[in-house]
Formats: C-alpha cells, sequence, structure tokens
C-alpha cells in the first residue's frame, strides 16, 4: 500500500504534501499538549514499536502468513495524534533506510495510512466503545465489545487509506493521462486500480489486520494494560468529521510519571565521610501507624520523600557499620508550605557546645589529677 | 565495508510454514527476524558508506537533501525518456565519484526499478487497458470479450504508448530510488534529520526521527533475542493457534518492554543534564565549498529542467 517514487504526478503528490503539513503541525501541537517533552523517548519508541510490529509475519489458518500496518492498533494504544507522528516517521525512515514507499509520496501515503489509518481506526474504536458504554455513568463495555470494535476499526482503517491509495492512483491517467503516448504517470485508471487494489483488502488483508489487532490487544487486556474508555462526549465529538480533529486523544500508557524537584531529603551518616548506606528505613507521616515509605538509603546515605500534609514526620533508620548495628530515629516538622520547618537533631549534635564544655573541663580535671598524682608521689618519695 | 555483525550473516534456508494438520512451523518468524535483520544490514552499511571521504561525502548535509529534493521533483516532472536518461547517466556519475560500489548500489536500484517500473504496469504495455500504436500482436482471440465492463480486443498486441510509459515509469522510479540512496550512502542519517530544520521541521520532530532511527538498531536486536529464546526450548513443530498466540504474546511483551526501555533512556537523560528542553546540536556552519556545490546542483537542476 506504500506508493513509490513516480507513480504520482506532480499535483498529487504536491497536492497530498499541502494537506499533511497543517496535520503534522496540528498533531505535532496536540501531541506537545499531551506528551511532555520527557515521554518524547516514548513516542520514539512508540514509532519503532510500530515499525517492528509490522515485521512480525504471523500464520494464518491455511498456512499462509502475513503482517500488519498496525495503524489502528497503534491509534489505540497511543491516541490518534500521537500515532499520526509516530506513523508518518516510521513511514519516512522506511522510505529512506528501506526504499518502501516513495519520498516525493510520503505526504500522499502518511495521509492514506498515517491519518486517515489513525483517524478512522481510533474514531470507529472510540465510537462503538461509547456506545457501548452507554453514558459515563455506566462502566465501561467488557473485554468482548472493546475487541470487536478494535476489529471493526482496524479492518475500517485499512481499507480507507487503501481505497483513498487506489483513488490517488487510479486518479493519474485522467490528469496526466497520454500526451506523450502512454501514460506519464500511474498507468491504470479508477476502474481498474479501485477494484485490483480493494478486492484484496476488503478479502483478506483487512480481516488478517483485524485478526491480529483483535489478538495483540487481548494479550494487551490480559496483561492489564490500560486501553482507555471513551466518555459520552467523545460520542458527541466523533458524530462529525470535523469534530474528530479536536477529540482528546487517547493516551494509554500504563503508568504516567514526570519529574519534579519536591523532595525532601536526609542524609543518614556514621561520620562525616561515612554514609549510612543501602541502610533500612521507615517513614511515617503525622500520626501514622503505618509506615508512609520503606526503602534503603541510596550510595550516600540520602532518604528522599515528598511529604503529603504537614505535621511531624518521624523517620527510622536502620545501619550497620564496623561498630555494630545502630538504630536513629528522627522528627521532621513540615510547614504548611509541606516545606522543612525543623528537624530533631541527634542528641550529641543538639548539645555539641555543652557536651565539648564538659569534655574540656573533664579533659582539665584530669591533666590536673594526673599531675597532682604525680607531685604527690614524688614528695611521698621524697619522705622515705 | 565494515565487517557486519555474525548474526547478520547467518543465511539459513527459510520454509514457508507447513499447511498441514493445523501444524505450522515457527520458521514464519524466521522470514520477520530476516526481514528486520535486513533494515540492520541496511542500517549499517548506510552508516558505514556514509563515513566514507569523498568530496561528496564532505559536502553540507543541508546541500545534499536539498539537492536530492530538488532533483526527486525534478524527476517526477519530465515526460520524455531523454532528459530522465540523461539524470540517470548525472546520478551515476555522482555515484562514481562518491566513490561508492556501484555495482552493488545498482542491482537493488535496478530490482527494485523491475518490481515497481516493469512488473507492477506490465498490463498497461497492452492494449486492453488502453488504446495506441499496435507494434506487434501477442494474442489473437476468436472475438473481442466484454468482461465485467472491461473490454479485451480481439487482438492483444504490445502498444508503442504502452512501452513508452513502461520506460518512462521504470527511469522515474529507478531515479528517484538511486537519488535517495546517494543521499542515505553519502550522508548519516542524524545529519540528514537535521538538515531536516531547514524545512521547519520542529526539534522535537527531528529528536523523534533521530532516536527512532536508534531505536531501530536496538529493538532488532530485542526481537531476535526473544525469538532465539523461543526457538532454543522447541523440540518440534507448533500448533497453528498456538503459534498466533505466541506471535501476539510477543508483540504485547516487546510494548512493554518498549516502555521499560524508555523509562531507563529517560533516567539515563535526566542523569546526563537532561532539563526537558530539546536542544539539538546544528550542523557546521555552510564552508564556500557548500555554497559552490549548491549552485552547481541549481545550475544542473535548471538545465534539467529546460531540457
Amino acid at each position: 500500500m506504500h506508493i513509490p517514487d513516480g507513480y504520482l504526478g506532480p499535483a498529487t503528490y504536491g497536492g497530498a504534501w499541502a494537506v499533511m503539513v497543517p496535520i503534522w503541525r496540528h498533531a505535532a501541537k496536540r501531541v506537545r499538549g499531551t506528551v511532555r517533552t520527557s515521554e518524547i523517548p516514548y513516542l520514539a519508541m512508540g514509532t519503532v514499536f510500530s515499525f517492528v510490529a509490522m515485521m512480525f509475519m504471523l500464520p494464518l489458518p491455511g498456512g499462509t502468513t502475513g503482517h500488519i500496518s498496525g495503524t489502528a492498533l497503534v491509534a489505540i494504544l497511543l491516541g490518534p495524534w500521537a500515532a499520526v507522528i509516530a506513523i508518518s516517521i516510521a513511514l519516512f525512515i522506511q522510505a529512506l533506510v528501506l526504499g518502501d514507499g516513495g519520498v516525493t509520496a510520503i505526504g500522499a501515503n502518511c495521509f492514506n495510512i498515517a491519518f486517515v489509518g489513525a483517524v478512522t481506526g481510533w474514531g470507529v474504536y472510540a465510537l462503538i466503545v461509547a456506545a457501548g458504554a452507554r453514558g459515563v455513568d455506566r462502566p465501561a463495555p467488557s473485554a468482548f465489545p472493546r475487541l470487536a470494535a478494535a476489529a471493526v476499526a482496524s479492518y475500517l482503517a485499512i481499507n480507507m487509506g487503501a481505497f483513498l491509495t487506489a483513488v490517488e492512483l487510479g486518479c493519474q491517467p485522467l490528469l496526466y493521462g497520454g500526451t506523450h503516448g502512454g501514460a506519464a504517470y500511474f498507468p491504470f485508471p479508477l476502474k481498474v486500480a479501485i477494484p485490483a487494489i480493494m478486492i484484496p483488502h476488503l478479502t483478506t488483508v483487512g480481516a488478517l489486520e483485524a485478526a491480529v489487532t483483535v489478538l495483540i490487544l487481548t494479550f494487551f487486556q490480559k496483561a492489564e494494560m490500560s486501553m482507555r474508555g471513551v466518555s459520552k462526549t467523545g460520542v458527541t465529538v466523533l458524530v462529525c468529521a470535523a469534530a474528530m480533529l479536536t477529540a482528546s486523544p487517547l493516551l494509554a500508557h500504563s503508568i504516567h510519571y514526570d519529574v519534579q524537584q519536591k523532595a525532601m531529603a536526609v542524609r543518614v551518616y556514621y561520620s562525616e565521610k561515612d554514609a549510612a548506606s543501602y541502610s533500612k528505613y521507615e517513614l511515617y507521616g503525622p500520626g501514622d501507624k503505618e509506615p508512609h515509605q520503606i526503602g534503603r538509603t541510596d550510595k550516600n546515605g540520602f532518604v528522599g520523600f515528598v511529604p503529603d500534609r504537614p505535621g511531624a514526620w518521624k523517620l527510622q533508620v536502620w545501619g550497620e557499620s564496623s561498630h555494630g548495628f545502630h538504630g536513629v530515629t528522627t522528627d521532621i516538622e513540615v510547614n504548611q508550605a509541606l516545606g522543612l520547618q525543623s528537624f530533631s537533631k541527634p542528641l550529641v549534635a543538639t548539645y555539641t557546645k555543652l557536651v565539648t564544655g564538659i569534655s574540656i573541663a573533664f579533659g582539665l580535671f584530669g591533666i590536673y589529677a594526673l599531675w597532682a598524682s604525680r607531685a604527690g608521689a614524688a614528695k611521698g618519695e621524697e619522705r622515705y | 565495508m565494515t565487517a557486519l555483525p555474525e548474526f547478520l550473516l547467518d543465511r539459513h534456508p527459510l520454509h514457508p510454514p507447513g499447511p498441514s494438520k493445523h501444524v505450522v512451523s515457527v520458521t514464519f518468524l524466521d522470514k520477520g527476524i530476516h526481514r528486520l535483520s535486513r533494515i540492520v544490514q541496511s542500517g549499517y552499511a548506510h552508516w558505514d558508506l556514509a563515513q566514507r571521504d569523498s568530496v561528496l561525502h564532505r559536502l553540507d548535509a543541508r546541500v545534499k537533501v536539498l539537492f536530492v529534493a530538488l532533483f526527486l521533483v525534478i524527476v517526477s516532472l519530465k515526460r520524455t525518456i531523454a532528459p530522465e536518461a540523461g539524470i540517470a547517466a548525472f546520478v551515476l556519475a555522482l555515484f562514481l565519484a562518491s566513490r561508492l560500489d556501484v555495482l552493488t548500489i545498482y542491482k537493488r536500484v535496478l530490482a527494485v526499478g523491475l518490481v515497481f517500473g516493469v512488473l507492477v504496469p506490465f498490463p498497461a504495455m497492452f492494449n486492453f487497458l488502453s488504446d495506441g500504436e499496435p507494434l506487434f500482436p501477442v494474442v489473437h482471440l476468436a472475438r473481442p470479450y466484454e468482461l465485467w465492463g472491461y473490454h479485451l480486443p480481439q487482438s492483444i498486441v504490445v502498444t508503442r504508448e504502452g512501452l513508452h510509459g513502461i520506460a518512462m515509469l521504470f527511469l522515474r522510479v529507478t531515479n528517484s530510488v538511486a537519488l535517495t540512496i546517494w543521499l542515505m550512502d553519502t550522508t548519516p542519517f542524524t545529519d540528514i534529520a537535521k538538515a531536516l530544520r531547514m524545512f521547519r521541521v520542529p526539534d522535537t520532530f527531528v529528536m523523534v526521527i533521530t532516536l527512532s532511527y536508534k531505536y531501530l538498531f536496538v529493538f532488532t536486536r530485542t526481537v531476535e533475542e526473544i525469538h532465539l529464546a523461543k526457538k532454543s526450548r522447541l523440540l518440534g513443530k507448533v500448533r497453528g493457534r498456538e503459534a498466533r498466540s505466541w506471535a501476539a504474546e510477543r508483540m504485547t511483551f516487546l510494548y512493554r518492554k518498549t516502555q521499560m526501555r524508555y523509562e531507563e533512556i529517560f533516567k539515563v537523560m535526566v542523569a546526563r543534564g537532561f532539563t526537558g528542553d530539546v536542544k539539538l546540536y546544528g550542523l557546521r556552519r555552510a564552508a564556500a565549498s557548500d555554497w559552490w556545490a549548491a549552485g552547481a546542483a541549481l545550475g544542473a537542476g535548471v538545465l534539467f529542467l529546460r531540457w
């Protein structure tokens, strides 16, 4: 279904580029809004996943094999706009590295496969799932309707893409037919191109796409990987095609995360140069009996945690050094802004000056006692 | 060329799955693995060739990307054989000037050209799809036929227009493929991706393209390992249903692995100071030779356009 270079005339491929550029811009804008910069590697991974998944040859009943285009699958997993970008990039790399599809035809291929495939696949899937949910207050449909929705969506997605490919190719004799004898570009008219492309897609390729998409999603569901449900609003939005462009994308990562500079760090150490590395600890929130956090300190003896409420937090650390087993408890006072207010220092650290003063006094007394005893001993010797 | 890793050179014969008694051999996976290994092979080959030293290798990536884009458009605009043949000769000269292995490269170029330029449009050569001046007859039927709206004439002949169309398509496909391969074999992929910024492609896109290209090789290796792990545990053939389930399950696993790998890579990026801002190093400043080359490319383009 990848159109190579030379099959499309300049008006067709130029038109496809002109259509795709705003679509890419819109997709990039939508993705920037939903996918954080930190998730760019994830998007690249999604691209490669779709690329590699297309390479898996699957055995079909009867002994033949086939592979999927995966557009609807990727759209269901990543959301339509992320899928447009991921599959467009996969097509770009395929065209440059493998020669699958032409460079001038990238616009047309991306329109047929990435855009139409992704939007049709995701739209039909979302529509059926939302219709199955029958309202936001009802539970999302069970696995079977979702899989059926995915099957229909992937079947329609690949066939829509194939149909548009056939139309674009079949229009070439009409647009550029035989000024210098023979067709200048793709030589077959619509009445040949459409059946030649659509018959295999409607019968075999579409069914294969649907079967493989269902098979893979079955395992995704078994693995409890999330496929976000579609709200009733989604149905309304999807009723008209224009509204599909503004529908919120389905980002179906099982776990989201970002990195924030919020943590509070406690350093635990035996001496300034001897950190309590990899020591067990338990952290209790204010008034908690169950630990808020458990684990081990890092290599440098740090415990990092993010307080979720103000009050006195208690940290207990157990560590073993060359001098035996140690345990320490510290109270950390968290203020209303969830910042550090104060913390209880270890006994020696709190009364450092007092301890030092007493130590010096004891030391001076010791020196005096030693001097006095030696002086007394000397006098005694003289008495004998 | 740099020696390829051993696993890429392994060329065991591939057997299609056996259709009998609902049992298939997992060699169907071998096909997928070898398709993937072809990607890695091309990647290594492009990487290796792009590192060579020639005047054309040293040119700025932007100049080469612009040149290829311009010539791809010119190739698509030409409607007669002579200028297409002239462009073919010009591209061949570029390969020779780049000191590349022309024979090996043109085997690939011609293979693609034969499939998409000759085999696919082959029926267009005859008069049952479009009229034209008969050159020589092929089949003479008892009478003309009308089949589901298609007309089959009594005498099926090869037409001049049909041959011209196929010759044009063959030249156009081979020229386009040759230009793309020349770009890939003289320019590192990362430079090509960076050169796209010239067309106002956002940095985010460029970064995704670059990362995708790199991850492709990582994942190809992962898929190969998954396959070998399964293969090493098999004593005989598996049932078709089990094989399908297994392949689908592996894809699911691959997706999870994708997520895990992403998390690892992101941690590595953060550890190296990534703060969320995409900042790509640009290409070097264009030298005088790059400007001369750009001018020459433009001149050649105008010549071919006016031909």
